[in-house]
């Protein structure tokens, strides 16, 4: 491991400890005398420090460090919170996040305004506390504080700490570069000699040190040893009376530190992997399906009985392995939700509105890759919702509601997809104001008849937004089009309920994954094509007296049905066969048949890229690998269709 | 002629080690030789089972299944306006892998037959002429002379250029304009 890979892995540690230090503060915003989230915010504030020390990102440290001891008052009850600390806190989270950006990040110096921000912050914590502030800044200073003189160092070990990978001598030796090692004892009491492991560590050392150092900078020492032992340091004698409570201080904090890293918050344990290893891993598993469906089709034309039979039994578990990996990359969306409390939080005040945020089925999980995806577009609905559904609390009163409003955000699986929910209790959607813009804009002619779920569904449109004033949050008349497009990139789609002045609820649906997705394989010619199934809704057989006239349309029951001939269209030359059927395929709010020469059933596609090579190319979205080998190719419907549309009409022309 | 031959066989040993010497596949395509850089090529496979991609540019053949990747296939003959390749028996493909955007894209290209690798010193290669090639200058590198033999040195960042590739219409027809 390098330098930079190190930096990296501090990086995503930052992040993820700033996360969880942004949702102990919004708790505590609720409930500020909640002590499970003030202790877990002092643990966190703790590790980041200690894990920017490691590096020597020391404007990081400074700062968490002085934060840190104001939390430890706030931890033992000598300082109370409230809103105002709660917004002081918020904005020194947001200095270490910008601190970490700076030191760790880029590698630059931090500029002195930075600094004086981060000393304001901390005045503004401490300003009307200057009681305990005192109090723990003599604490700060006896860690800090170089003291000469003979100190009492004792050490636990853990008896698998071999195991993994430390050796204490190491560290004694280390300890004794800092100054003179007068006496080392070294307890064995704990080795017994009929159960002797050779590969645990028996024995205990107490170390009688001399030199001129600091506890923290003894404790420093023992840094990667921590979690794997307790470390009791007793300073020189001529202090020892005064600093009693100060073991039991250092003690709870090696303590916490343990505790964090075998999780107790009922974190589970995880393990940090490489995206790419497991994008590998789940490719090579998709290889795997495809290779068991082989042996399986190849068992069954050959029919032998045996064969078949242990065929059958490694398809299943290789099912069960493609579950079980796929659902490795398997994300809970809590976390994604939890981002934008912060931001409801913010805008709100910006704005002068009161708003509550509700998460429900924050465990609901969802692929990694979607994630990371989704949270623009979620993000940007719920600016839409802060700035134009939700009204002032004036407004709200007099409409008779409560002045606080509520957001809420839901997530649950639904048929093989996942649904997630935006919903305001804000005043709806205008709908003569909608069509009033549509109709401004040309987005459609003056006397067209509309549903309202077709003119709701006009805000999806580019350049429509009816937010009357700009604000910087947003209305900028971009962006409702950007989230529906992103949706769709990611196969899934987005709905509008809205009821005027009850409020306004978004419903994405998305696909589980990215990588299979369910398909209705057909052939043309020797080709091989999937439609994904979601699209498919019925499959009927082309006979000649379905067709009406001479055009592309056929009479599915009394209802007219274009069609498009996709051997024509892919310019296939050679003879069309007897027999050929039509997929019945939804197109938006209407529906379209393609032909083709054989419909070969369901399957469940595993979805290969198509190469860069194949950008430009419209209609075609991916390409997936059949059992025999043969690659077929992923049909983008609305695409193709548009395409079709658009050939059409130019040769017409 | 038959003294050129002869020198340009063994001076290369004594040159070798004082001029920088590239190392080439060479195959054909249209009865042309040509060579590409041996740090290139990925592997050389049979041409066999090819799926044909709809409403893609003439001269992408379509896409294979290597080993569960799906790889394009470019008849870079026809992409150089040498006409269309047919494939017969010692037809191949030769897979290689091309940086785009700094991320690595696996590509093959159809070949008429692959016939070996060569060894070809800096100061054989010569730069393309403008003049009497079949194929555009823009998409050589050079010319290396072996023997009696000139190999047509293709340049793959201009030559298979990803990005031009994706779109319609002969390169050699647009370059030559």
């Amino acid at each position: 491991m390098n330098l930079d890979s190190i930096r990296e892995t501090f990086l995503v540690e930052s992040d993820e400890i700033l996360v969880s230090i942004e949702k102990a503060l919004l708790t505590l915003e609720e409930n500020p005398s909640d002590q499970n989230e003030i202790n877990s915010l002092f643990r966190a504030v703790h590790t980041l420090k200690g894990a920017a020390g490691m590096f020597g990102f020391q404007k990081t440290v400074d700062f968490a460090h002085h934060l840190e001891t104001w939390l430890d008052a706030l931890r033992s009850g000598d300082v109370k919170l409230d809103s105002q600390k709660i917004s002081a806190l918020l904005h020194a989270h947001d200095q270490i996040s910008e601190l970490v950006n700076i030191e760790a990040r880029k590698g630059e110096n931090v500029p002195p305004g930075l600094i004086q921000n981060g000393q304001e912050i901390l005045a503004s914590l401490t300003g009307d506390a200057t009681q305990p502030e005192r109090n723990s800044d003599s604490t700060e200073l006896e860690e800090d504080e170089k003291i000469h003189g003979i100190w009492k160092i004792e050490i636990s070990l853990k008896p698998d700490i071999l195991k993994h990978g430390l050796d204490p001598l190491s560290f004694i030796r280390y300890l004794g570069r800092f100054g003179e090692i007068r006496n080392l004892t070294v307890d064995h009491s704990r080795l017994d000699l009929d159960s002797f492991d050779p590969q645990l560590c028996y024995l205990l050392f107490q170390i009688d040190f001399e030199g001129n150092i600091s506890k923290s900078e003894l404790l420093d020492v023992f840094d990667f040893m921590l979690s794997e032992s307790e470390i009791k340091i007793e300073p020189p004698a001529r202090i020892i009376k005064n600093s009693e409570p100060e073991t039991s201080l250092l003690q709870s904090n090696t303590k916490a530190t343990v505790t964090k890293s075998t999780g107790q918050e009922n974190q589970k344990r995880f393990i940090r992997i490489e995206a790419t290893k497991l994008d590998m891993l789940i490719d090579l598993v998709g290889e795997l399906v495809i290779a068991g469906a082989t042996i399986r089709q190849q068992a069954d034309h050959h029919k032998l009985g045996d064969i078949q039979e242990s065929a059958g039994a490694m398809s299943r578990l290789i099912e069960d392995l493609r579950d079980n990996v796929m659902s490795v990359r398997m994300v809970q969306i809590g976390e994604t939700f939890r981002k934008f409390e912060r931001i409801i939080r913010d805008a709100s005040k910006e704005l002068n509105k009161d708003i509550q945020m509700l998460i429900e089925g924050g465990d609901t999980e969802l692929d990694k890759n979607l994630i990371e995806n989704i949270s623009d577009p979620l993000l940007h609905l719920i600016r839409n919702a802060i700035d134009h559904g939700i009204e002032k609390p004036e407004q709200r009163l007099a409409l008779g509601k409560d002045s606080k409003a509520t957001i809420r955000l839901n997530a649950y699986h639904d048929t093989g997809s996942i649904v997630i929910e935006i919903s305001d209790d804000g005043r709806g959607l205008d709908k003569e104001k909608i069509l009033q813009k549509a109709r401004a804009n040309q987005l459609i002619s003056t006397n067209a008849q509309l549903t309202d779920h077709d003119i709701y569904q006009l805000i999806f449109e580019p350049g429509l937004s009816t937010a009357e004033s700009i604000t910087n949050i947003s209305g900028r008349g971009v962006g409702m089009d950007v989230v529906r497009k992103n949706i769709e990139n990611m196969r899934g789609s987005i709905e509008l309920e809205t009821t005027p002045q009850a409020g306004t609820t978004f419903r994405i649906r998305l696909p589980l994954t990215l990588a299979i997705i369910d398909g209705f394989l057909v052939s043309v010619r020797s080709n091989f094509y999937v439609v994904p199934l979601d699209m498919v809704i019925e499959c009927v057989e082309l006979s000649l007296n379905d067709l009406s006239g001479g055009g592309d349309f056929l009479n599915l029951r009394g209802e007219v049905l274009p069609f498009l001939r996709l051997d024509e269209f892919f310019a296939e030359e050679s003879e069309k066969p007897e027999k050929q059927s039509v997929i019945v395929v939804k197109q938006g709010q209407a529906k379209a048949g393609l032909v083709v020469d054989t419909l070969e059933g369901e399957s469940q596609t595993v979805i290969k890229p198509l190469g860069k090579i194949f950008d430009n190319l419209l209609g075609i979205s991916g390409a997936t690998i059949l059992g025999s080998g043969d690659v077929a190719l992923i049909l983008d419907v609305p695409r193709l269709i548009e395409t079709a549309i658009q050939k059409k009409s130019a040769s017409n022309v | 002629m038959s003294d050129q031959t002869k020198k340009s066989e063994t001076l290369p040993l004594k040159t070798e080690s004082r001029t920088e010497s590239q190392q080439f596949l060479t195959f054909s395509m249209k009865a042309e030789v040509f060579g590409i850089s041996i740090m290139l090529v990925r592997e050389i496979i049979e041409y066999g089972r090819l799926t044909k991609v709809p409403m893609a540019p003439d001269h992408i053949k379509g896409v294979i299944n290597l080993r569960g990747q799906v790889v394009p296939v470019i008849d870079l003959a026809r992409y150089f306006g040498l006409g269309i390749t047919q494939p017969g028996k010692t037809t191949c493909v030769v897979i290689l892998e091309v940086t785009v955007d700094t991320e690595s894209e696996i590509l093959g290209i159809l070949v008429d037959s692959v016939d070996e690798v060569r060894s070809i010193p800096e100061n054989s290669i010569e730069s393309a002429p403008g003049l009497g090639a079949k194929v555009h200058p823009e998409f050589l590198k050079g010319v290396g002379k072996t023997g009696t033999r000139f190999i047509l040195l293709i340049d793959i960042d201009k030559a298979l250029d990803i990005k031009k590739l994706g779109k319609f219409g002969s390169q050699n027809e647009s370059a030559k304009k």
